[in-house]
C-alpha cells in the first residue's frame, strides 16, 4: 500500500515536471556574405562548438558593410505551438488576359491588352516554427520552414506589334527562392547554422540562415 | 525506509531522464560539381569504394584549384534524424502553355500595320535550380546513416519557337515553349558520417565534354543523452551500380565488341582506351548507390514540349525555309481574297484583308528525351560472387520532325501536320551480375540520322557496413 502511494506520488511528480510551461524564443538571422568571406567562415559556422565566435565575425562584417543583413526575425510562443514571422512586400501580378482590344480612334491603330486575373506573392523572408521544449527546458525540438523569396524582374511576351514595329508586351514575374523545411533539436540558448545557399544572379555571394533558440519559464 | 527512498528516487530519476531523448542532428552538404569527362570517369571510379573516396575529393580539389572544375551549386541544411527534410535553391520559371488565335478583326496586315500574334491565355510554373530531400536514420554510435536521398537539378535550356506564319515583310509569328534539362537521382543509401557520398553522375547534354557529379556529405551531432541500453550489432549491405554508355562508329564498335566477347578483355579497359584515342565518346556515366531490395532511379532527361492541338485548319509552318513559307502565304492570301470577295458584309476595318489560315498551335505536350535507369538489387553475402539485379534502362533520342500530309484543300494547297520523331531503346532484365566486374549489357545500333553504335557496360560493387543499433 505504501509503495502504491509512493508510486502514485512519483508518477504525479513526473507528470507535473513534464507539464512545466515554457516559452520558446527563436531568432532567425539572414545574412549575405561575399563568397570569399563565406568560404573562410563556413567551416566554423557549421561546427556547433565554434559557431558563436564565427557568428560574432559575421556581425562585424555586417557592421563594416562588407556583409548585408537581409532579415532578423524573432518569435516567442508557448512550447508546442506554432509561430510565424515575415518581412515581405506583397507583389501582385496578372495571370490571365483578355483578348486584345482596339483603342483610340486616330490614324494609328492602338491596342490594349487587359489583364483579367491577378495573383499575389510575398517577396522577402518568411519564417515559421513549431517549437517544443523538453520537460526541463534544456532541449528544444523545432519544426521549421524558412525561405527567402526574391523578385528577379519581368519576363516579356509579345502581345502585339504596332505599325511602327514597336511591341506591346505582357509581363510575367520571375521569382527565386532559397528555402528549407526541417526538424531540428538543439540545446537551449545555442545557435546553429540552418542553411547556406547561393544568391540568385549574384555568383559572388552566399546567403546564410542562422537560428538561435532559448527558453524561459512562463510567468505565474 | 532508506531502501524505499532509494527506490523512489531512482524511479523519479528514470522518469525524468526518460524525457530527455537521444536525438541526432544531421548536417548535410550537397554539391554539384562539373568536371571534364575523362577526369569525371576517374573520380566516379574513386567514389566506388570507401577507401578511395578521399582520393576522389583530393582530385576534385585539385581540379577546382586549377579552374578545370566548377561548382554548379552548393547548399547546406540541418535537421533531426528520422524526419523528412528539404532544401531548395530555385527560380520559378513561368511560361505559357495554352494559346488562342487572335480575333479576326486583328488580322495581320499584309505588309505593315497592327499585328496581333497568338494570345497567351494560360501560364504554368516550373521550378529550375536544385532541390534535395532526405530522411535519414542514425545508428546508436552516430557513425552510420541510412535512408533515402533524392536530388534534382533542373536547368532552363532556352525556348523553342514554333512559327505559324511569316508576313511578307519578314515579320514572323510564333509561339514559344521552354525546354528544361532535368538531372535526378533517388536512392536508399548507407553512408558514414563525414564521408562524402556520390549520389549521382551525369553527362550533361548542354555542356559538351563535361560531367556533373552530385555529392552529399552528412555529419551527425548528438543532442541529449540516451537512456536506452546498447543493443546488438547489425550488418547493413550497401551497393553501387555503375552504368556507362559509349558511342562509336559501327567499325570501332564492332572492334570493341570482338575484344570484349571473343578476346574476353575487360570492357571498361577496352572502351576507356578507345575514348583516350578519341574513337569513343561517353554518352552516359551513371553511378547509383542503393541497398538491397530498394529501387533507385537516375534520370538525365530533357523535357521537350511540342504542339498537339492546333486551331483549324491546322497548318503548321514550322521549320520551313522562307521561300516555301512565302509561297504558302501567297496561296493562302489568294484563297482568302477569293472567299471575301464573294461575301456581302460590312467593310473590313483594314484596307488589305489578310487572314492567315495557318493559325497557331494551341496546346502542348511534354516528351522526356534522354536516359532513365531504374535498378533493384538483391541481397548478397560477404563472400558471394554474384548478385541478382533487376535493371530497366530507357533511352529516348529526339530525331527531328516528321511531316504528314493532312489534307488537300479544294484549291490544291497541301496542308501538313508536323510531329516530333523519337528513337527509343529500352531493356528490362533480371539477371545475376558478378560482383565487382564490368559486364557488357547492351550493344545497339542507332537508326538514321545517327548511324552509330552504343555499347553499354554495367558493374555492381557491394559493401558490408557493421554498426551498433539501440534496443527499442
Amino acid at each position: 500500500m505504501k509503495f502504491a502511494i509512493q508510486f502514485i506520488a512519483t508518477f504525479l511528480l513526473g507528470v507535473f515536471c513534464a507539464r512545466a510551461n515554457w516559452n520558446v524564443h527563436t531568432e532567425l538571422t539572414v545574412v549575405v556574405l561575399p563568397k570569399m568571406e563565406a568560404a573562410n567562415l563556413l567551416p566554423d559556422l557549421r561546427d556547433d562548438a565554434k559557431i558563436e565566435a564565427a557568428f560574432a565575425k559575421v556581425e562585424q562584417l555586417v557592421e563594416k558593410g562588407t556583409a548585408r543583413l537581409e532579415a532578423r526575425l524573432a518569435t516567442k510562443s508557448d512550447s508546442g505551438t506554432k509561430a510565424e514571422a515575415k518581412q515581405v512586400e506583397e507583389l501582385s501580378y496578372a495571370t490571365e488576359w483578355d483578348q486584345p482590344e482596339p483603342i483610340g480612334g486616330g490614324k494609328v491603330p492602338a491596342v490594349a491588352v487587359n489583364p483579367s486575373s491577378f495573383e499575389k506573392r510575398d517577396v522577402g523572408v518568411l519564417f515559421s516554427s513549431e517549437a517544443t521544449a523538453s520537460a526541463d527546458g534544456s532541449v528544444i525540438r523545432l519544426k521549421l520552414d524558412h525561405s527567402h523569396v526574391r523578385f528577379l524582374g519581368w519576363k516579356e511576351f509579345e502581345a502585339a506589334r504596332l505599325p511602327d514595329n514597336s511591341k506591346v508586351t505582357i509581363k510575367e514575374p520571375r521569382f527565386a527562392a532559397n528555402r528549407g523545411t526541417s526538424e531540428l533539436a538543439i540545446p537551449k540558448g545555442s545557435r546553429t547554422l540552418l542553411g547556406t545557399y547561393a544568391v540568385p544572379e549574384k555568383p559572388a555571394e552566399t546567403e546564410i540562415f542562422v537560428l538561435r533558440a532559448w527558453t524561459t519559464p512562463t510567468a505565474k | 525506509m532508506s531502501a524505499r527512498i532509494s527506490r523512489t528516487l531512482i524511479f523519479v530519476a528514470m522518469l525524468l531522464c526518460s524525457r530527455v531523448l537521444a536525438e541526432w542532428n544531421v548536417a548535410t552538404e550537397f554539391r554539384i560539381v562539373r568536371v571534364p569527362v575523362r577526369a569525371g570517369v576517374e573520380i566516379v571510379e574513386q567514389f566506388s569504394e570507401e577507401r578511395t573516396t578521399p582520393d576522389a575529393m583530393n582530385t576534385l580539389a585539385r581540379l577546382l584549384q586549377k579552374g578545370e572544375a566548377t561548382v554548379v551549386t552548393e547548399v547546406f541544411g540541418k535537421g533531426v534524424s528520422g524526419v523528412l527534410q528539404t532544401i531548395e535553391h530555385i527560380e520559378e520559371h513561368r511560361y505559357p502553355t495554352e494559346f488562342e488565335a487572335p480575333n479576326p478583326q486583328f488580322a495581320p496586315q499584309a505588309t505593315s500595320g497592327l499585328a496581333i500574334p497568338a494570345v497567351r491565355t494560360v501560364m504554368d510554373v516550373r521550378n529550375t535550380g536544385t532541390a534535395l530531400q532526405y530522411e535519414m536514420e542514425v545508428a546508436a554510435d552516430g557513425l552510420i546513416l541510412s535512408g533515402r536521398v533524392a536530388c534534382v537539378h533542373v536547368r532552363h535550356l532556352g525556348d523553342l519557337r514554333y512559327e505559324y506564319g511569316v508576313r511578307a515583310d519578314g515579320l514572323k509569328y510564333y509561339v514559344e515553349q521552354p525546354n528544361f534539362l532535368v538531372l535526378r537521382s533517388s536512392a536508399d543509401v548507407v553512408m558514414k558520417s563525414g564521408l562524402p557520398h556520390l549520389t549521382g553522375s551525369f553527362v550533361a547534354a548542354d555542356v559538351p565534354g563535361q560531367m556533373e557529379l552530385q555529392i552529399v556529405t552528412m555529419k551527425t551531432a548528438q543532442i541529449g543523452v540516451s537512456a536506452s541500453s546498447e543493443g546488438g550489432n547489425e550488418v547493413k549491405q550497401s551497393s553501387r551500380m555503375d552504368v556507362r554508355r559509349y558511342r562509336l562508329t559501327v567499325e570501332d564498335g564492332t572492334r570493341a565488341r570482338i575484344a570484349i566477347t571473343r578476346e574476353k578483355r575487360d570492357p571498361s579497359e577496352v572502351l576507356n582506351a578507345m575514348m583516350r584515342d578519341s574513337k569513343a565518346t561517353l554518352s552516359l556515366c551513371a553511378s547509383l548507390p542503393s541497398v538491397p531490395n530498394q529501387q533507385n532511379v537516375q534520370e538525365n532527361i530533357i523535357e521537350f514540349r511540342y504542339p498537339t492541338e492546333f486551331e483549324p485548319p491546322g497548318r503548321v509552318l514550322a521549320l520551313m525555309d522562307t521561300a516555301t513559307r512565302q509561297r504558302e502565304l501567297r496561296i493562302a492570301t489568294a484563297r482568302v481574297r477569293k472567299i471575301i470577295s464573294g461575301f456581302h458584309g460590312p467593310p473590313q476595318p483594314y484596307s488589305s484583308p489578310f487572314n492567315l489560315p495557318a493559325v497557331p498551335q494551341t496546346t502542348f505536350e511534354v516528351r522526356n528525351t534522354g536516359s532513365t535507369i531504374q535498378s533493384e538489387s538483391g541481397s548478397v553475402g560477404e563472400k558471394d560472387a554474384s548478385v541478382m539485379l533487376n535493371l530497366s534502362m530507357h533511352e529516348v533520342g529526339w530525331s527531328g520532325f516528321t511531316r504528314r500530309l493532312k489534307a488537300v484543300e479544294p484549291q490544291g494547297e497541301r496542308v501538313y501536320d508536323y510531329q516530333p520523331k523519337s528513337a527509343t531503346q529500352k531493356t528490362t532484365e533480371n539477371r545475376a551480375l558478378p560482383v565487382g566486374k564490368w559486364v557488357l549489357q547492351a550493344f545497339h545500333k542507332r537508326p538514321a540520322p545517327f548511324n552509330d553504335v552504343e555499347i553499354t557496360i554495367v558493374r555492381i560493387k557491394t559493401n558490408h557496413v557493421q554498426f551498433t543499433h539501440q534496443k527499442p
